[in-house]
């Protein structure tokens, strides 16, 4: 009878969610009762935040979790990770919050347990597929048109340092179009061409549209990665199912399915 | 140096197909019933109707034949809309202005003659106040001003005294005199007052039904109306019907087959007539009139109304009547309505002419 | 106003219920719509407002978003009037589809507005080889930021203007041409005159609406400080920095909202 209740809606904002969530429960109880069968039991919900980077593993993740915990409804919410923060600090209800860096798990450090990093991610510049830019040092040349994520987005932050290691954020600046407040507005702007080259995490560079990108990756040496924290928030409606979920994303099941979508280990 | 019109305008409900001439010196006053096609009229003149056909020519310039035409600002054509049409956003003396600035003139320039005709109208004082501010007879005037201004070489005032209350009328009326009779170019009022149209006009112009149906002097109306609004328009009883003469007498026979004795004629046998009779001609009697009044018929009473001292009676006696008589006379006829009445006047008073 | 007397007299003649009910609907609206920014106000951090405002990139945004909004109504004047006159004045097949689809940016989700305005406008749009070789930029430019915030806030302006114009009695027109205007004398002097108030509570509404315009901006024209990053991009930057700094900017911009829409539609607001 489970399969009656259609899955949970994404909502951003956990009272919604919970309201929704009872809604779902008494539309649930109606069909079984219809139905002439069993009511189903109780289910609880872990409530995540999750960096929009992580839409495809975490989605995964939950598929693979939900089976092996009956009765648990886990509802990701994703969006820019400095987004997420922010809504935390505004008083958002959340059980567990997976930031794209470490940088916006401190801003939230206060309303969490100690944190684990569970992945990590590294930075690539990216170009239309028949771009002439062959190299990092490309983007110096006058009049390329690059595109960055803004100075709170994550990969934004990391490719200024990368590009300044490399002693060409000098040359480079003069040449930003635009800073993004996400790192989605850096993938539209290089797939409609507007954009010469941008930076992005090489798993957002891997499932854009394939073969309408081409990647160009950072020399050995130069730190552009970042790395994925996970915590459990202070005021989880469970710490238990929470520690639960942490615990499934760190461990081989977990781990595995991020490799899958491009991940590197922590 | 005349207007010379003759055009048909087609309009969804009626066609208006007209020929006049009016000379320069004269006041000709157009006056209809509500629906007999004046503004339509004025908006021909003016140029903001299209004519199906016809001929507007003004001073020897023709303005539209047929299908071109001269456009609206180029016609010098000064009209006073029924509405006034203000500018309800600019001051007055902005609004008399308006047309000179429009013909080029300086804004000093503009603003002299502007207060000029606005002296001459009376109204000096209000040249600053907005034009949406005015009472009726202040907009009227200030309306006036602004089409005399321009110098046209017509001027058209449509109903210059109907929007006003009765007692404003009197002293515009005679300020409109004053203005018509000094102005000197081609001058058309268009009214449906008869009172209005029969103190102002040199020349009335009938319109009814999107024709003219008489043209004269108000004189010349009052004696022989043709029709029954120019009959109404001078408060005479009109009778359509055919003359039928023999040795002895002479008959107007209406289509109903009433017949009416008229005195002498010289017209021919069976000429179709009007035959037009003054209220104040009529006798009323209860009984059979024992006069020698020649034409009696027996009826009914519609209708009983005081006015100026006088009682005016509505009949139904074979035609409708309306006699006019004293209050003391009324009072010992005891008239109510559906009171059995003889209604007679002689064979003399009883005017024949043809249609 | 000449209709005062008499709709105090019909709201006096409304049964109490439905006094009561109109009454309570009111302060829920008022509620709704006044509290969230009296809490903005009270949220921001005024005991170091005057530091946190003269940081250089606010000012930058500020003065960006003056010039974007501004040019934003002034093309929007420009573009919008014949519009809203062809709307109004004119009588052909299709001019309420024509009406429909030059409102419907009003509806545009933000982004999608954008990517329009890049189907169209961008170096791989509709004109994009046209305008290249015109020599012509709009993403990533202070033109193209204008373009974005016109794009929006355009049918705002072409709405006011069309129901002014339908107000406008044409026999005015007819009787300032038996004066002598020409067509552009009537335009000037009569038609756009007579707009009065339509054309303020247009320019106040397109203003109002390119001063905060956000998604089609950030997709169209990117953001970048000093050319296309207007106040509420900053806004949304700082948002995920400091908080408090975007708060204060966004007081910083309502204020600011608030004091030209009272400028501009004074007479309405305080009556």
């Amino acid at each position: 009878m489970r399969t009656l209740i259609p899955p949970p809606k994404l909502v951003a904002m956990g009272g919604i969610a919970i309201n929704l969530q009872g809604v779902l429960a008494v539309a649930g109880v109606l069909c079984g009762a219809l139905l002439g069968c069993d009511k189903p039991a109780p289910r609880h919900e872990i409530r995540v935040m999750a960096a929009a980077s992580l839409r495809d593993a975490f989605e995964a993740i939950e598929h693979a979790f939900e089976p092996e915990h009956p009765n648990t409804d886990v509802v990701i919410s994703f969006a820019g990770s400095q987004v997420l923060a922010t809504q935390l600090l505004e008083g958002a209800a959340a059980d567990v919050f997976a930031s794209a860096d470490e940088v916006q798990m401190g801003r939230v450090a206060a309303l969490c347990e100690a944190p684990a990093c569970f992945a990590s991610n590294h930075i690539v510049v990216i170009t239309p597929a028949d771009s002439s830019i062959g190299s990092i040092e490309a983007l110096t040349a006058p009049g390329v048109l690059v595109v960055l994520g803004a100075d709170g987005v994550p990969a934004g932050r990391i490719a200024r340092t990368a590009f300044d290691a490399l002693e060409l954020w000098d040359s480079i600046e003069p040449n930003i179009a635009s800073n993004e407040p996400d790192v989605r507005g850096v993938l539209m702007k290089i797939l409609l061409g507007e954009g010469d080259a941008g930076v992005v995490y090489a798993t957002d560079a891997m499932r854009a549209s394939p073969g309408r990108l081409r990647a160009i990756e950072f020399p050995e040496g130069v730190d552009c990665s970042s790395e994925y924290p996970i915590a459990v928030l202070r005021n989880a409606s469970s710490s238990e199912r929470a520690n639960a979920f942490v615990r499934f994303v760190l461990g081989e099941p977990g781990q595995a399915i991020l490799r899958q979508h491009g991940f590197e280990a922590p | 140096m005349s207007l010379d019109v003759s055009i048909q305008v087609q309009r969804s409900s009626f066609t208006l197909d007209t020929s006049f001439s009016v000379a320069p010196g004269e006041i000709a006053v157009i006056v209809g019933p509500n629906g007999s096609g004046k503004s339509t009229l004025v908006s021909a003149l003016c140029g903001l109707t299209p004519l199906a056909s016809g001929t507007i020519k003004l001073n020897g310039r023709t303005l539209t034949h047929n299908r071109t035409t001269v456009a609206p600002r180029d016609r010098r054509i000064g009209a006073v809309f029924q509405d006034r049409l203000l500018f309800p956003r600019m001051t007055v003396l902005q609004n008399v202005a308006f047309g000179r600035r429009a013909l080029g003139d300086s804004r000093k320039n503009a603003g002299r003659a502007a207060h000029h005709w606005l002296e001459r109208l009376g109204i000096g004082a209000l040249a600053a106040r907005r034009a949406s501010s005015l009472s009726g007879g202040e907009a009227q005037r200030v309306a006036l001003a602004r089409a005399l201004a321009c110098e046209p070489d017509l001027l058209v005032l449509d109903e210059p005294l109907s929007a006003l209350d009765m007692q404003a009328r009197p002293e515009l009326r005679r300020l409109l005199g004053e203005i018509l009779a000094s102005f000197p170019g081609i001058k058309l009022v268009i009214t449906h007052d008869p009172l209005e149209a029969m103190a102002l006009a040199d020349r009335l112009l009938v319109l009814e039904s999107g024709t003219i149906a008489q043209i004269g002097t108000p004189e010349a109306i009052r004696q022989r109306p043709r029709g029954a609004y120019a009959a109404s328009l001078v408060g005479v009883n009109l009778i359509r019907g055919v003359l039928r003469r023999d040795a002895t007498r002479s008959l107007v026979v209406t289509e109903q087959g009433a017949e009416l004795v008229t005195a002498s004629t010289d017209l021919a046998n069976d000429t179709p007539v009007f035959a037009s009779v003054h209220p104040r001609a009529i006798l009323l009697s209860r009984e059979r009139p024992a006069t020698s009044a020649r034409n009696a018929f027996a009826g009914s009473v519609r209708a009983v109304d005081q006015l100026d001292g006088r009682v005016r009676v509505l009949m139904d006696a074979g035609p409708a009547w309306t006699a006019e008589i004293t209050p003391t006379a009324a009072a010992e006829l005891d008239l109510t309505l559906d009171t059995s009445i003889w209604v007679s006047f002689k064979a003399t008073e009883l005017t024949v002419y043809p249609r | 106003m000449k209709q005062t007397p008499t709709s105090s007299r019909v709201s006096r003649r409304l049964i109490p219920s439905a006094r009561i009910v109109l009454g309570a609907l009111a302060f829920i609206a008022a509620v709704l719509l006044v509290l969230p920014v009296i809490a903005l106000g009270a949220r921001a951090p005024w005991s170091d407002a005057l530091a946190r405002l003269f940081r250089p990139g606010t000012l930058d945004a500020l003065r960006l978003s003056l010039v974007v909004s501004t040019a934003s109504v002034v093309l929007s004047l420009a573009l919008g009037f014949p519009i809203a006159w062809v709307l109004a004045r004119c009588t052909f097949p299709g001019r309420r589809i024509l009406r429909t689809l030059v409102l419907l940016p009003m509806v545009f989700p933000p982004v999608v507005g954008g990517v329009a305005l890049l189907a169209a406008f961008g170096s791989h749009g509709i004109c994009g080889s046209t305008m290249q070789s015109l020599g012509i930029r709009l993403p990533f430019t202070t033109a193209g930021a204008i373009v974005a915030a016109t794009f929006v806030s355009c049918p705002f302006m072409i709405l006011s203007l069309e129901s002014g114009l339908q107000s406008i009695d044409r026999r005015l027109e007819d009787a300032a041409a038996t004066l002598g205007a020409s067509d552009w004398m009537i335009l000037r002097r009569i038609v756009v005159r007579g707009l009065g108030p339509a054309l303020r509570a247009g320019i106040a509404l397109t203003w109002a609406r390119a001063l905060g315009e956000f998604g089609a901006t950030i997709t169209f024209a990117g953001s970048h400080p000093g050319r296309t990053r207007t106040l509420p991009l900053a806004v949304y930057e700082l948002i995920n920095v400091d908080v408090g700094d975007a708060i204060l900017l966004g007081v910083l911009l309502v204020a600011f909202a608030a004091a030209v829409l009272l400028a501009l539609s004074g007479k309405v607001l305080l009556r």
